[in-house]
């Protein structure tokens, strides 16, 4: 994997936007919140570490709290069930 | 530490059936996501301060990212804690942006056929799950770039991610990917990767792990904010 924690690949705002699907006004607005960790280079612009990026995902959104009322609704939904609606292609 | 590309064959059962095998492997594939996360995200950081000793620059936001650290850290200890004695703490998902709309693509599909179980609210936020656990990012692709690999041009953003991604396993049932429906080895300048069933990944490749032993209810540890 070309992403390791010796060398951290660091994205553009606009890689970091495409990557998470949100706009650059809103990679921009979790730096300017230092939100997100970030590098600002001499030139001015923002490099972000990817692996920080993607981790900051779990702190927007109580995963927890969704993920407890998808499984409360699906609780008798099979793997089965599943594929068989996904081999209906 | 396996890296995996996981396709819809495997991470939809996994978020949409918190009782089925497959959310089971994604419990570990948590897992191995929070491990990841402890073990390398302060490393980045002090990566990332040595560049600016280097190349000069300003890094900002590391508050932050210490306290999520050590949350992560939390969250590990409690879901350790449950999880059997010899469950593998390094197996790691791989995400893509192709993969991610592949997953979400499917997920309306599907849901269709799930109602009154999925609506269309529930989209995003089964996109965050999927996101959550691919810890790791594949170079960012793009679509016009993705040369054709198998029968089916839908599945080569997902091959190509593995392969860009330098992934060592993709789990997948399609035809096109594992013509055997057991194991198919592709290789393309981009790199090599295995493709294999679920049925094949439980088999050859984790068949030491107590899988009774795991809940899927489990996964809320993983993200649980309490922690």
């Amino acid at each position: 994997m070309a992403t390791t924690a010796s060398k951290p690949q660091l994205l553009k705002v606009s890689e970091a936007a495409a990557l998470l699907k949100v706009s650059e006004k809103t990679i921009r607005r979790w730096i300017e919140a230092e939100s997100i960790p970030y590098l600002k280079l001499p030139s001015g612009s923002y490099r972000i570490p990817q692996g920080a990026l993607l981790a900051s995902l779990r702190g927007n959104y109580d995963l927890g709290a969704e993920l407890r009322e998808l499984d409360d609704r699906n609780a008798d939904v099979t793997d089965e069930q599943v594929l068989a609606a996904l081999s209906e292609d | 530490m396996p890296n995996v590309v996981v396709d819809t064959s495997v991470s939809l059962p996994a978020t949409l059936s918190p009782g089925g095998a497959r959310r089971k492997l994604w419990v570990v594939l948590a897992f191995g996501a929070l491990t990841y996360e402890v073990e390398h995200g302060r490393l980045e950081l002090d990566a990332l301060g040595a560049q600016v000793d280097q190349e000069g620059g300003v890094v900002g936001g590391i508050e932050n990212s210490l306290d999520r650290l050590e949350r992560a850290s939390d969250r590990r200890a409690a879901l350790s804690e449950r999880l059997p004695y010899d469950t593998p703490d390094d197996w790691v998902a791989v995400g893509s942006r192709p993969l991610f709309d592949e997953y979400e693509r499917k997920l309306r599909e599907v849901g269709t056929r799930l109602d009154p179980h999925l609506r269309e609210e529930d989209v995003p936020l089964l996109r965050r799950q999927m996101e959550a656990v691919c810890v790791i990012a594949a170079p960012p692709v793009a679509a016009p770039a993705v040369p054709a690999l198998t029968a089916d041009p839908k599945d080569d953003p997902i091959l190509y991610t593995a392969l860009r991604a330098d992934a060592d396993l993709l789990i997948s049932s399609d035809k096109h990917l594992v013509p055997d429906r057991k194991e198919e080895l592709w290789e393309h300048e981009a790199g090599t990767v295995l493709a294999l069933t679920f049925e094949t990944l439980l088999a050859d490749r984790l068949s030491g792990v107590d899988w009774d032993g795991i809940d899927g209810s489990w996964l809320t540890l993983a993200y649980d904010q309490s922690h």
